[in-house]
């Protein structure tokens, strides 16, 4: 099952296109856009406002906030599972989609001019893990560009908005260039200085993993694609122990 | 018993066992790289095209070292155009972490011009791996910031020291028809379809009816016409387009 986010600020606008069918064609009419967000240390549930056609339900940046996320279901799945309101619960199959998995359309445009987007969504198996990401800066972002954003999302199983860290490093020199603070079950939309956009510049998250966007802005042109995570490069069976080991060595040095 | 356990996933996964699954429609897979084998350098298929208006940037790094620590690496990048003709062979014996190549009318030597391009990463040491090259293509649309995107199609193999490209990782079906309807509503000035055929044999296309052929390797561009759908029948197990939205003067490039 797949969860969808925005993000709400006051640079960009953020809209998401939810499809009402998998991408193999089939259509689901008993399902519409649920909305969580964090209320009092517990998960609140309710169906949101959306504007819908035939194939789609439109979420603008009226509904979305940094923190609600939202998926699809209806009444009677969410009465089942909202017992519990401290953990995320894997509502229904219709987002598990194989090969390909099911996604959503989130775009972001600059003043009604610029726009990009990437087909996204937040892995359920996501929300249950802890961990750190590690990913190169320099693949996505532009160093001539006007702006560079990194915007990082998590969303993790229990109700809290916890603060962590998301390190730039040198990874040639295993040293931290900045240390910013960024919170879990956010869209956090983090500036980045063109001075740290060389090839040795990684970020790196302490115990939060969450997804690693990158925006750059020129001219009122946009450009916003996700990075793959390391085990993606690697297809052989040793590749969660090579990714491992090479965390590792880099968490040892970095993060006491 | 965990020996056995491990031979067994070896047969499944190679590539005859993978035929005899799809033709069966016995847990069918779209990719047919053989798993039971190391030492390989998979490519996704990568689009380019070059024009008055467009120029094309490929952002790669070298996995070898990033995750082997292998300093010697080199890549081979070859370049075909929209027939399937190798047209440009471009080798890289000084990789960096990562880098950056541009494809325009220059490099090319052309005016115009539209095709696939595969990522090769070679080394002379034996290494029990394999890799995928799935990295990030940018379009620069009248010299405005290039829209990224990263790979999405496994689409080539060679072994890290041999010459033979073995290109057709894609699976099809000889009586079979699949759908890949795209999971974004196409309301832009213009939209246009990018498919290229991983598959080893011709496929056949029918996108919002009409119907096309692709011959192995070949690519297309597709206008969508006023179509917001779309909605792609084929015998390719797996065919995910790329996809330019055009409005006013600003484009949005992205994976299907």
């Amino acid at each position: 099952m797949n969860y969808f986010f925005g993000l709400s600020n006051s640079i960009f606008k953020s809209s998401l296109t939810i499809p009402k069918f998998q991408n193999n064609g089939h259509k689901n009419d008993k399902y519409s856009p649920f909305e969580i967000t964090i209320s009092n240390n517990e998960w609140l549930i309710k169906k949101c406002n959306f504007i819908e056609d035939e194939n789609f339900f439109f979420l603008d940046d009226d509904i979305i906030t940094n923190e609600n996320f939202f998926f699809l279901s209806n009444n009677e799945e969410v009465d089942q599972f909202n017992l519990s309101k401290t953990e995320l619960y894997r509502y229904n199959d219709f987002t598990n989609t194989q090969p390909v998995n099911f996604r959503s359309n989130l775009r972001i445009s600059y003043k009604n001019r610029g726009f990009s987007s990437y087909q996204s969504e937040y892995p359920f198996e996501m929300t249950q893990k802890n961990g750190n990401v590690l990913s190169s800066i320099f693949s996505l972002l532009n160093s001539n560009a006007d702006e560079n954003y990194i915007l990082f999302r998590n969303i993790f199983k229990n109700p809290t908005k916890k603060k962590f860290n998301l390190y730039l490093i040198d990874i040639k020199k295993k040293e931290i260039l900045n240390s910013i603070d960024i919170f879990s079950n956010s869209s956090n939309l983090i500036f980045i200085d063109n001075k740290y956009i060389n090839e040795n510049t990684y970020l790196l998250t302490d115990n939060f993993i969450g997804i690693p966007i990158f925006i750059s802005l020129k001219d009122n042109h946009l450009s916003m694609e996700h990075t793959h995570p390391p085990h993606h490069y690697v297809i052989s069976d040793d590749k969660f122990k090579v990714i491992t080991k090479l965390k590792n060595e880099i968490k040892a040095k970095i993060i006491q | 018993m965990k020996l056995k356990l491990k031979s067994f996933n070896s047969l499944i996964r190679n590539k005859t066992a993978k035929k005899i699954r799809n033709l069966l429609n016995i847990k069918p897979s779209h990719l047919l790289f053989d798993y039971s084998k190391t030492g390989y350098s998979v490519s996704d298929g990568f689009f380019w095209r070059v024009d008055s208006d467009f120029k094309t940037i490929f952002k790669y790094s070298d996995i070898l070292n990033i995750f082997y620590g292998e300093k010697t690496s080199k890549v081979l990048i070859l370049i075909y155009d929209d027939k399937f003709n190798l047209i440009k062979t471009h080798q890289n014996n000084h990789i960096r972490d990562h880098n950056s190549l541009v494809i325009d009318q220059e490099f090319l030597k052309i005016e115009k011009g539209f095709g696939s391009f595969f990522i090769f990463h070679e080394t002379a040491r034996n290494l029990n791996t394999n890799i995928r090259n799935s990295c990030y293509t940018g379009y620069s649309f009248k010299n405005s910031l290039p829209s990224f995107v990263h790979g999405n199609l496994h689409s080539a193999s060679k072994s890290f020291t041999g010459n033979k490209i073995e290109f057709g990782l894609g699976a099809s079906s000889v009586y079979k028809k699949y759908i890949y309807q795209v999971q974004n509503n196409m309301e832009f000035d213009k939209t246009e379809i990018i498919l290229i055929n991983n598959c080893n044999s011709k496929i056949n296309i029918d996108l919002n009816f009409l119907v096309t052929e692709l011959d192995i390797g070949q690519t297309k561009i597709i206008d969508t016409k006023d179509n917001n759908i779309v909605k792609i029948k084929s015998n390719s197990m797996l065919i995910r387009p790329i996809i330019f939205n055009y409005r006013n003067n600003y484009i949005d490039v992205y994976h299907g």
